[in-house]
């Protein structure tokens, strides 16, 4: 018997889309105004938003999907709760998205195989299709980790591998 | 199992750098001595020779940009230069301003694992009346100052 479950969808940008589970949205938040830029800091994740008495991480996936180079300064934002699993904690964190999150009801028979991304498989256990876009379901445990920058660094590392081999 | 990452605390005297709007604060014990830009050789002021340890310079000095990475020019109100020490060398970096905060009891909040890099110097983030300073390893800062300015062929 097939199961169902409530999802966020998260738009990102060029018709790309990611999901979280409906336990971690927070907050949508449309007039985002005080961040922190953090240096030495990767291009996908180098800025805290300030809400209120909390810093959350913001990530922006469309830098690592190409979509963009630099990241804007986010006006809209999906603020997550997500459990720190290196300090053991419940925190918040902040994904930066283009347009409205929609809620949508995600079955087992709508499962399908995660884009071909390099990262992908190192933030999302799983992934749905909708309408027929491809949309990942984030581990928000990995996304706020370190785990985005190794398999960054670990996919450039083959690339220079390769091309030594070569 | 809630609430955020639990900050951190310990007493310590810091020194805070101000410059581009960016304050950073470094173990007191770190800085070898600080100087106005004024009593700096002309030279070794903007010449911002960045390798550590030639002999023809006393002290190489640098200008941080707010990336905290070495920067082209030093602004005109770069007043002060913090000599930072490692391995019996030092560094200077220019500041805006210099304050030698006493010893005090510092809170150091987590800087989440997905904004920092493997070798990062910033190691905490000190927030006091409503501004933020980043606390940095001061032996991670010359590195990447030195990794940087080599990288850029200086």
């Amino acid at each position: 018997m097939a199961t169902s479950a409530t999802a966020v969808l998260l738009p990102l940008d060029s018709g790309r889309a990611c999901s979280v589970g409906l336990h971690a949205f927070v907050e949508y938040v449309t007039d985002a105004v005080r961040f922190l830029d953090v240096p030495h800091a990767p291009a996908h994740a180098n800025r805290l938003y300030m809400w209120g008495e909390h810093m959350a991480p913001v990530v922006d996936l469309g830098i690592l999907l190409g979509l963009r180079e630099h990241s804007p300064v986010p006006s809209t934002l999906m603020l997550v709760r997500y459990v720190d699993l290196k300090r053991c904690t419940r925190t918040y964190g902040a994904l930066q998205i283009v347009g409205e999150p929609q809620r949508v009801e995600v079955g087992d028979d709508m499962m399908c195989a995660l884009p071909e991304e390099f990262f992908w498989p190192h933030i999302a256990p799983s992934c749905f299709k909708h309408q027929n876009d491809i949309v990942p379901i984030l581990d928000l445990s990995q996304v706020f980790s370190d785990a985005l920058s190794q398999a960054q660094f670990n996919a450039f590392a083959e690339s220079d591998l390769a091309t030594f081999a070569a | 199992m809630s609430g955020a990452a639990q900050p951190q605390s310990e007493s310590r005297g810091y020194a805070q750098l101000n410059f581009h709007g960016v304050s950073v604060l470094v173990p007191r014990e770190c800085i070898a001595r600080i100087e106005a830009i004024a009593d700096l050789d002309l030279n070794e002021r903007f010449g911002m020779h960045l390798m550590l340890g030639k002999q023809t310079f006393r002290s190489p000095a640098v200008t941080l940009s707010k990336d905290l990475v070495p920067a082209e020019d030093t602004p005109a109100d770069h007043r002060f230069v913090a000599f930072l020490v490692l391995d019996g060398k030092t560094l200077g970096v220019t500041a805006e301003s210099i304050r030698l905060l006493p010893t005090q009891r510092v809170t150091a909040e987590v800087v989440p694992d997905c904004v920092r890099l493997p070798h990062s110097p910033v190691i905490g983030l000190n927030r006091r009346e409503g501004e933020f300073a980043f606390i940095c390893d001061s032996a991670a800062l010359i590195r990447a100052c030195v990794s940087e300015s080599t990288a850029h062929g200086n």
